[in-house]
């Protein structure tokens, strides 16, 4: 039984790294699309004020859909496995 | 053997505590911070396996976590496909504000769920098998 136990930590390893990855992964991504849509001047060297506020709100938009997005793509997993 | 990713799925208690998993507690009832859906034949010819006490062969472990593995990065891209569409098709790019509204929210529901069944219906359409035309 050892070695199953052994197996299943390997596994949530595996998983962990795989996890940490993937939100690096979200991390650029959040960056590249809240600049696309927020930065289109470059007049001056430093985020201005509008830019700035801007930046704020779609990180916080960005990542409640992604919670909400989560939540309903858990669901409907879970409701896969019993609608069969 | 259907490539596509089977739509029948049993729960494999990934990310579980050490504690939980020592006491085996029912993990369907959701005990564990999360669970992952693998395809069910995988899971319990693996499963299967280690109960009997018969160590599946190094060659059967390795092609069943590869496939679990591939199965799970294919979940992951079809996550962040969902969240990015759904992101773009409901949600203003102007961000008037931080929090998101009524009727963005009901979109997203809305936009998750025929994602999912555009998904499953795409993969029925390819597992059936047909000739390419």
């Amino acid at each position: 039984m050892d070695k199953n136990m052994l197996d299943q930590l390997q596994i949530s390893d595996r998983l962990l790294r795989f996890m940490f990855h993937c939100s690096l992964r979200m991390y650029n991504s959040l960056v590249q699309r809240c600049f696309s849509d927020c930065v289109d001047t470059f007049k001056h060297k430093s985020l201005q004020k509008q830019e700035e506020t801007c930046v704020r709100r779609c990180a916080e938009k960005l990542l409640k859909h992604s919670m909400r997005v989560g939540m309903r793509f858990a669901e409907l997993n879970q409701g896969a496995a019993t609608q069969d | 053997m259907n490539r596509y990713p089977s739509t029948r799925f049993t729960q494999i208690p990934l990310l579980c505590s050490r504690t939980e998993m020592a006491k085996k507690k029912d993990w369907k009832q959701g005990n564990c911070s999360a669970v992952y859906n693998v395809s069910s034949s995988l899971f319990l010819f693996y499963i299967g396996a280690m109960a009997a006490n018969v160590p599946p062969s190094a060659f059967d472990k390795e092609q069943i976590l590869g496939m679990a593995e591939k199965e799970m990065e294919y979940r992951v891209e079809l996550f962040n496909k969902m969240t990015q569409t759904c992101f773009n098709k409901c949600v203003d790019n102007r961000y008037k504000e931080s929090e998101l509204n009524m009727g963005e929210n009901s979109c997203i529901d809305r936009c998750v769920s025929k994602y999912w069944q555009v998904t499953n219906l795409i993969g029925q359409l390819l597992g059936s098998g047909r000739p390419p035309m």
